[in-house]
């Protein structure tokens, strides 16, 4: 288990460039989620109105 | 010429719409699995770069972004022209579900360009050939949105939106050649179609699969969002 864990804490630290690699990711995640939140959103509501 | 009869048959925003909520719904989970798929390939497999070490996994993000916002700005001025030509309806919507999805691959390709561009190159960001000319391809983005927001007469916007979009068509060879036509920092293509890719097997394979996830993602969006335009044009 605390091999597992020293793993997790190697892969995370992504070899000292955890900032510019989970940085990447991490904004690029939000953004995709917030578009598929809004998209979805806006589907809704065009067709609860549209019908 | 029965294509040519269907093809008219589905520019009408009506018969559109139900094909392309099936669309959406094939692309959307195709391309979610295909993300995790190219995650595991770029986190997992791929082998830690022997001069940049982690910081290269940066690549299965950056590059397939920056892809997809060049080739959506194409696809965008496509449907702009076609609209322009036969004056259809539903090509004004097409360019307008394009577009916000083109600015976000576009964001995230500058973003995640600074990010790797600081523990490789030394500096988030440099007014270089290829960094400007993307910058301006969001600016055309926003443009291009801004201006169809402006306008209330939707065919006008449409009209007008299109002119835009097609003059800044010509921005897109730029950003691509730039990187030969002038000294840069920025790389070169790393895949072309004339010679063999510069990097390890895997590496490609997990850039191409998220390629291929963001390809499906962006159809999906485009979908989405054209079907919420018909509907909201519609009243």
């Amino acid at each position: 288990m605390k091999d597992f864990f020293a793993a997790g804490g190697e892969f995370l630290a992504m070899g000292g460039y955890a900032f510019f690699v989970w940085g990447s990711y991490a904004v690029s995640a939000a953004l995709i989620a917030l578009e598929v939140v809004l998209l979805a959103r806006r589907h809704k509501k065009a067709l609860r109105k549209g019908s | 010429m029965t294509t040519a009869i269907k093809w008219f048959w589905y520019a009408s925003p009506q018969t559109f719409f139900p094909l392309a909520g099936k669309i959406a719904g094939w692309c959307a989970p195709a391309a979610a699995v295909l993300a995790a798929i190219g995650l595991y390939i770029g986190f997992f497999v791929a082998p830690t770069d022997a001069q940049q070490g982690e910081a290269y996994r940066i690549i299965f993000i950056h590059v397939p972004a920056a892809w997809m916002s060049m080739f959506l700005y194409v696809v965008m001025a496509f449907w702009a022209a076609v609209g322009l030509a036969f004056n259809t309806r539903l090509s004004g919507m097409m360019a307008s579900a394009l577009a916000p999805t083109g600015a976000l691959f576009t964001f995230i390709a500058l973003w995640t360009g600074a990010l790797w561009g600081k523990p490789t190159w030394g500096t988030y960001w440099v007014w270089d050939a290829r960094l400007t000319s993307e910058l301006i391809l969001l600016f055309l983005y926003f443009g291009f949105m801004g201006l169809k927001a402006s306008i209330e007469d939707e065919r006008r916007a449409d009209r007008a939106g299109a002119v835009l979009a097609l003059v800044g068509v010509v921005n897109v060879p730029i950003i691509y050649f730039s990187v030969q036509w002038w000294n840069t920092l920025h790389q070169g293509a790393s895949v072309s179609l004339t010679r063999a890719p510069s990097m390890a097997a895997t590496m490609l394979a997990g850039m191409l699969v998220m390629a291929l996830a963001f390809w499906l993602y962006s159809i999906a969006a485009a979908m989405v969002r054209v079907r919420c335009l018909i509907l909201e044009r519609a009243r």
